[in-house]
């Protein structure tokens, strides 16, 4: 399949979840109270403020070394989407600021507001893991499906329904920016995503990141509302674990 | 009465060095679409003014950083 056409299947599948999300943030976002709008920015601050170095350490090893510049290009809208992703970061926590919920931006590290809630720390951690796999299944995972299909559509969304202006500042002054991470998304993987074993792994990049920014938009509409999240299953039981068998230390094959 | 403040110009390159230095966060981001700081001049303690104060002391580009006065209302 040419990776035009992987993108348009992957848009197809990503429409149903991002047309949702968009919906559930507009209900969820207007007449926001103080300390619903502080628990928003806190938690957005998480997952593109501290995270950034995580993000850059992990993202850049999926590029490969080429002397001859073969992936000059990816390389280069890297560097411009961290710094963009740094400089959004600092948007959350300076109208954290300018709101007066903080002093200093520096209060936010030790703040329980910006604790991520479970499934939106789940789907921060699953943005860093895709480091460890070839860029084209980082793009499509993180720009293509995150940035790219369902984050515009929510984005827009959330500016529409918020009503204080500098909640709605922070979230409009990405607008531009986040667009272009989507377009790298659809760029790079249109041009290096061609094989059949590049667009498996892609195609289930794409749906491990609806399924957790589903779940992550969820706790999170329910964390910025209620102060809580979604409950969830029990863990499973434990605590007979003396029947368990103990785990063995390997040891080498003799017979060879 | 009006106070000694710095204020960022259009000159800003957005480099983020002076919201890093200023001991009272008065540098933060500029409530535009556009990215670039400003000083929040009621936070603004002046720090000894231009070649004293960290955000001018660090600040790559000259004329980026300039006093100003603020009225201050109470």
């Amino acid at each position: 399949m040419r990776g035009k056409d992987f993108v348009r299947e992957m848009d197809a599948l990503a429409q149903p979840v991002a047309k949702m999300a968009a919906e559930s943030a507009g209900e969820l976002l207007s007449n926001l109270n103080d300390d619903e709008a502080f628990r928003l920015l806190a938690q957005f601050w998480y997952i593109e403020g501290p995270t950034i170095g995580h993000y850059s350490r992990s993202w850049w090893n999926s590029i490969p070394s080429d002397p001859t510049g073969k992936y000059g290009d990816v390389e280069l809208l890297l560097a411009r989407q961290l710094y963009d992703e740094s400089r959004h970061g600092k948007l959350y926590a300076d109208a954290c600021v300018r709101k007066g919920y903080i002093q200093d931006s520096r209060e936010l590290y030790g703040h329980p507001y910006s604790k991520p809630v479970p499934a939106w720390l789940n789907f921060t951690t699953w943005l860093i893991h895709l480091g460890n796999h070839h860029f084209t299944t980082l793009y499509a995972g993180e720009q293509l499906a995150s940035e790219g299909l369902i984050f515009p559509q929510v984005l827009k969304a959330t500016v529409k329904a918020l009503q204080d202006p500098v909640v709605k500042w922070v979230f409009e002054a990405q607008e531009d920016e986040e667009a272009f991470h989507g377009m790298c998304g659809k760029y790079v993987v249109t041009k290096y995503c061609q094989t059949p074993e590049l667009q498996a792994e892609a195609a289930w990049a794409v749906e491990t990141t609806l399924r957790l920014e589903a779940e992550a938009f969820a706790d999170l509409g329910k964390f910025v509302k209620d102060g809580i999240t979604v409950p969830r299953p029990a863990p499973p039981d434990y605590s007979n674990g003396a029947t368990r068998t103990r785990r063995m230390p390997r040891v080498l094959d003799q017979s060879r | 009465m009006s106070k000694k403040v710095l204020a960022i110009t259009e000159l800003c390159i957005d480099c983020g060095l002076c919201r890093e230095t200023c001991p009272f966060d008065a540098a933060i981001s500029a409530f535009t679409k556009k990215h670039h700081y400003e000083i929040i001049a009621q936070r603004c303690e002046w720090c000894g003014g231009l070649g004293k104060a960290p955000c001018h002391v660090f600040c790559p580009v000259d004329g980026a950083i300039v006093p100003a006065l603020y009225e201050e209302t109470v």
